[in-house]
């Protein structure tokens, strides 16, 4: 494994972002001098906070999933994850609405799953289930301990025997044939497959590994905090501010300054000179290299996931019959992935998740109010040349709410009191790449080994951490490339 | 539900008199410069006066979401225009007009698409066509986001107001129905109900629109044999 040669105290990370949060508590806990630089007054990056008349928007990822991965930096310093956060399980972790009027729960724990496949789609379909559970439990062992957890430098480091044991498990065949071999009714077949679409791809597309996807948030379950997605951030940062790394808010870099082949520090827009011995990255990984870095001759082309539309809404109307999260399918399936990856077209018949946080924590809104978080597949700016601006955000939000009203939410637009509405524009204007947060997809070439490298190829103590390196995009996979680029610099995991 | 692609269907290459000059695909006729072509704007009108305004369906490669006329399209060429703008109509809304629709006006605009980079050079007929009241449409939704009905005074206002919200051809199209309507106050299907002739005065220049600009195509338009093949859609 290579790791970041010469002096390692002086650790400088850019960007307090989940990733940056989590290398920050795994190199304090190794005994480096660290300094987190941060352009927002709030730790979270993505994970951020939105305030408005009363309610409080979490404004990137809903879906908590793999809490022993926040636990395990905090571990790293001897706290308890209990002590920081309150978690709340979520039952069911999804609803999803068919086009057909049938709504299936989804739940974490498989016996319950079981019977209510069974109820909706009938017995055979539930013991189906049964094996497709046997089998992600497997692939996302198997990926995490050897492929996933691990630091990887050139294919050549995958070549193990646990490799062997994915190809025999067929984990590099398509998704959809895949869930095909468990799975008969279109209904379940969309509920552990649409999550390719968090990887950038349709699950005609997507290689098999990503069932763990499927994994991670409809078998191994899904959280709440409560105050918030934001109580993961701050207690992150709260606890690495107890063990000594120092954080720096309100402070935006300009660049990272070098001299003989190796990076010195950060350059502040103050025009302050931060000197570090290495520079960690969380940044989107090609916004880094295009803005805070030397330029280099040659930057090699990604492939972008798709984006997303989000309305952050807060609402007098409640719909009792809803869950915390709620997946409404459209009638097209695999036609919405093409409008959207392939075509650069917005759906013609959208799929959308709608969150209500106020379902699990009434504190997040005024009294008696809710908030709703509505989540819209789009192209990114690359795929999808569409101008946001002038007019079209709130043309398409509007065409959402109507969407919304369509599929069961009576009177949703009559309770609005407060709208946000974020599209691509607003996603590259903050630093992402292509407009989309959901950062390069998990093509064959862009993922594993053929991800872009958490080390920078020529700064020999530059480090890169957050979803547009290894091992990839998602809540659990940027925790994990904060500790992989913890582990570049002291040489200690993995 | 997804559209076919277009970009292979023929359009009638005109010069800036409207007479018929060849054809080209859609994709070579929509290229910069571009070249002028015939087209057709269809408006729906109720027995009370208003128009039927339809807003593109989102899943539409360009103007998403924007309002536009009832219909619009390119005629096969070498067919009757209203022939051609009936069987779109029926398509796009689910409904066949009873009434022929009737040639308006000529509204000859260029437009830029500054997202796609593609140009709009159009001899666009501006088609009126008389309906009854309370008919149910059934809009294809690959197409039609929406559908509503506004009097021609509140639609001049909001396109004033809101430009970014219609179709770049709207205004000038609709500029062509009022200029019509001007000269023949009572609308012909509905003695019964008049139209509330608009206080704007008759000698309004007919080009009042700022995108509309009638520039004689420079470039030569390079004919090919026509064959009939779908009517294409804008």
């Amino acid at each position: 494994m290579r790791i970041v040669t010469g002096p390692t105290d002086r650790v400088v990370i850019v960007g307090a972002g989940l990733a940056g949060l989590a290398c920050a508590l795994h190199l304090a806990a190794a005994g480096r001098q660290v300094t987190v630089v941060e352009r927002e007054s709030v730790p979270g990056g993505r994970a951020g906070r939105l305030s408005a008349n009363g309610y409080e928007f979490d404004t990137g990822p809903t879906v908590l999933t793999m809490p022993e991965l926040i636990a395990e930096p905090m571990e790293a310093v001897g706290e308890n994850l209990g002590d920081w956060l309150e978690l709340t399980p979520l039952d069911p972790a999804y609803r999803a609405y068919y086009p057909d009027g049938s709504t299936l729960d989804v739940r974490t724990d498989t016996t319950r799953m079981a019977a209510e496949i069974a109820r909706v789609c009938g017995a055979r379909e539930a013991d189906g289930y049964l094996r497709f559970v046997d089998f992600s439990r497997r692939l996302w062992q198997l990926e995490r301990d050897h492929f996933i957890d691990k630091n990887l430098d050139t294919p050549f480091d995958l070549v193990n025997l646990n490799l062997l044991k994915l190809l025999g498990m067929g984990a590099f065949r398509r998704l959809q044939p895949k869930i095909g071999e468990y799975f008969r009714d279109p209904r379940t077949q969309r509920i552990f497959s649409f999550q390719a679409m968090y990887a950038g791809l349709a699950p005609h597309d997507a290689l098999a590994v990503y069932a763990v996807i499927a994994y991670l948030d409809s078998v191994a379950g899904v959280y709440f905090p409560k105050g918030g997605m934001h109580a993961v951030p701050k207690a992150l940062a709260a606890v690495a501010e107890k063990h000594g790394v120092t954080f720096r808010y309100d402070t935006t870099v300009e660049r990272v300054t070098t001299a003989n082949g190796r990076a010195t520090g950060v350059l502040t827009s103050g025009g302050e000179h931060i000197r570090a011995d290495v520079v960690v990255l969380n940044p989107d990984l090609p916004v880094a290299y295009r803005d805070l870095l030397p330029p280099r001759r040659r930057l090699r082309r990604l492939k972008y996931s798709p984006s997303c539309v989000v309305l952050h809404i807060g609402s007098s109307q409640a719909y009792s019959k809803i869950a915390h999260h709620n997946i409404h399918f459209g009638t097209a399936w695999k036609g919405t992935f093409d409008e959207v990856i392939r075509k650069g077209l917005l759906m013609s018949d959208p799929s959308l998740l709608v969150t209500n946080p106020t379902h699990t924590d009434p504190t997040v809104a005024p009294h008696g109010r809710q908030t709703y978080y509505v989540l819209a597949p789009t192209p990114n700016l690359e795929d999808g040349p569409i101008d946001w601006r002038r007019g079209m955000d709130k043309r398409y939000a509007d065409e959402l709410l109507g969407v919304l009203e369509q599929r069961g939410y009576v009177g949703f637009r009559d309770g609005v009191e407060v709208q946000r509405i974020i599209t691509p524009a607003d996603w590259a204007d903050d630093g992402m790449a292509a407009g989309t947060p959901f950062a390069a997809s998990h093509t064959f070439a862009q993922t594993g080994p053929f991800r872009p490298s958490n080390m920078h190829p020529t700064l020999p103590n530059v480090v890169f951490t957050g979803s547009g390196t290894q091992p990839g995009v998602g809540v659990p996979m940027v925790l994990i490339s904060g500790k992989l680029a913890a582990g570049r610099i002291t040489g200690g995991v993995a | 539900m997804t559209t076919p692609s277009r970009e292979s269907d023929l359009v009638e290459l005109v010069d800036d008199q409207g007479g018929s000059t060849g054809t080209a695909s859609v994709r070579d006729a929509h290229e910069a410069p571009g070249m002028l072509h015939r087209a057709f704007s269809v408006f729906l009108r109720d027995p009370s006066g208003r128009l039927l305004l339809q807003q593109r369906a989102a899943v539409k490669t360009r103007f998403p979401l924007r309002w536009g006329n009832t219909c619009c399209g390119h005629p096969v060429p070498g067919e009757d225009i209203t022939v051609s703008a009936g069987r779109r109509v029926a398509e796009e809304l689910g409904f066949t007009p009873e009434a022929p629709l009737r040639e308006v006006g000529v509204h000859v605009y260029f437009a830029t698409d500054p997202v796609t980079g593609r140009v709009e050079r159009e001899y666009d007929h501006v088609l009126l066509g008389e309906v009854a009241g309370g008919i149910t449409f059934r809009p294809d939704p690959g197409e039609v986001a929406r559908l509503r009905w506004v009097s021609i005074e509140d639609l001049r206002q909001e396109l004033a107001a809101t430009p970014e919200s219609y179709a770049p051809w709207l205004d000038g199209v609709t500029e062509r129905l009022a200029t019509h309507l001007d000269a023949t106050p009572s609308s012909p299907s509905s003695p019964s109900a008049p139209l509330p002739s608009p206080p704007s005065s008759p000698s309004a220049p007919p080009s009042s629109s700022p995108s509309s600009p009638s520039a004689p195509l420079s470039s030569s338009p390079s004919p090919s044999s026509s064959s009939a093949e779908g009517t294409g859609g804008r």
